[in-house]
């Protein structure tokens, strides 16, 4: 089993990402706290299917944030509905607007079909090359092209006309 | 909408930094993992020995009983019937149980969330720790208990369970369902520590 040290470090190099991915798979940070907890616990079970020569300890954690995200039956429709970002309150007027706009992404972005969603929150906000993605969603390079392109078609089309009205 | 004010959109959207106690969280459990593995297969050893006792059992009582030797063989095999029914039983229930206690079920104590309440458990027994009140015992068998069992305490359908503990109703929902919604019976002792 993986030592104590390992494990720290494994910690405390992966779980900011980890924590990201899934808060902007479920939308909700309880649910992310939990997810990356059991995902860590993961790695300790004698059943882990890690392999350190066959995969790199961040894809095969990103692997179990989406695997244990799919596994949370949450209706997306609720997710999207308990997003409640704070308001910027450093200026009045766009601010507002700005605060809906970011409301809205996060909205639009918890929207997309989850095979969308991953692949466009690992490459946007995780900025991860396509190869990597490919290896933690297990599909393609291709389909992950494909999936981001359309990800990002339907989140163009959905927030152009908050962009249209700001300054 | 060009791609760089897509991607300035896309920013906008700021995930919060991860909470501070999950670090402490999850080193605490570095040990509990370590544990479990050796509890997996403790179960494993339990069960192997419990079914050679059995069957160990079955052989002295056929050879010392008056009966005739197809009436032992029938006796036998009856009671081996009901000991693999019963042990397949266990490890259905223990099945969900494990399913239920993983998939972080909420907790609810006289309506009430509790975020503040254990949850935990191995096989067909769960527990509950409530601060400053103590821990129940919580079987979804009968078979837990060696002696006899407490009074029918509550219900389990896989995705709540639902029991009286004392004079407090206790409500634990999940967000999915495991099993295919037999209604389990819940038996509660407890509680036993502080």
């Amino acid at each position: 089993m993986i030592s104590l040290e390992e494990f720290t470090r494994a910690y405390d190099e992966h779980h900011a990402a980890m924590f990201r991915f899934a808060y902007r798979l479920t939308g909700l940070a309880a649910d992310a706290e939990d997810i990356v907890h059991e995902c860590f616990m993961g790695l300790l079970r004698p059943g882990c299917g890690f392999d350190a020569q066959r995969t790199p300890l961040r894809t095969y954690l990103l692997g179990a944030v989406r695997n244990q995200a799919a596994k949370r039956f949450r209706r997306r429709e609720d997710a999207a509905a308990e997003v409640n970002t704070p308001p910027d309150r450093r200026s009045p007027e766009t601010q507002a607007l700005r605060a809906e706009m970011e409301d809205s992404v996060a909205r639009a972005v918890l929207g997309l079909p989850d095979a969308q969603r991953e692949v466009l929150i690992l490459a946007h906000y995780e900025q991860m090359p396509l190869a990597e993605i490919a290896a933690v969603v297990g599909i393609e390079v291709g389909a992950v092209k494909s999936r981001l392109q359309r990800a990002r078609g339907a989140l163009r089309e959905v927030l152009s006309q908050y962009q249209e009205r700001l300054p | 909408m060009n791609d760089q004010e897509l991607d300035e959109a896309l920013n906008r959207w700021k995930a919060p930094a991860t909470p501070t106690p999950l670090r402490a969280r999850v080193l605490a459990d570095y040990p509990r993992g370590e544990r479990r593995g050796r509890r997996d297969l403790g179960r494993l050893l339990r069960w192997s020995l419990a079914m050679a006792a059995v069957l160990g059992v079955l052989a002295i009582a056929s050879a010392q009983s008056g009966g005739g030797a197809l009436e032992n063989l029938g006796e036998g095999i009856n009671r081996l019937h009901m000991n693999t029914i019963n042990w397949i039983h266990d490890l259905w229930v223990g099945h969900i149980a494990s399913a239920f206690r993983n998939s972080h079920p909420r907790i609810y104590v006289d309506g009430e969330l509790r975020s503040d309440a254990e949850f935990g458990g191995s096989g067909v027994g769960v527990w509950l720790r409530l601060p400053g009140e103590g821990k129940y015992l919580v079987a979804l068998r009968r078979t837990v208990f060696e002696g006899p069992a407490p009074p029918r305490a509550g219900r389990f359908d896989g995705h709540v369970l639902e029991f009286k503990a004392g004079e407090r109703t206790v409500r634990i929902e999940s967000t999915g369902t495991f099993g295919f919604h037999e209604r389990l019976p819940v038996y509660v002792m407890g509680p036993v520590d502080r």
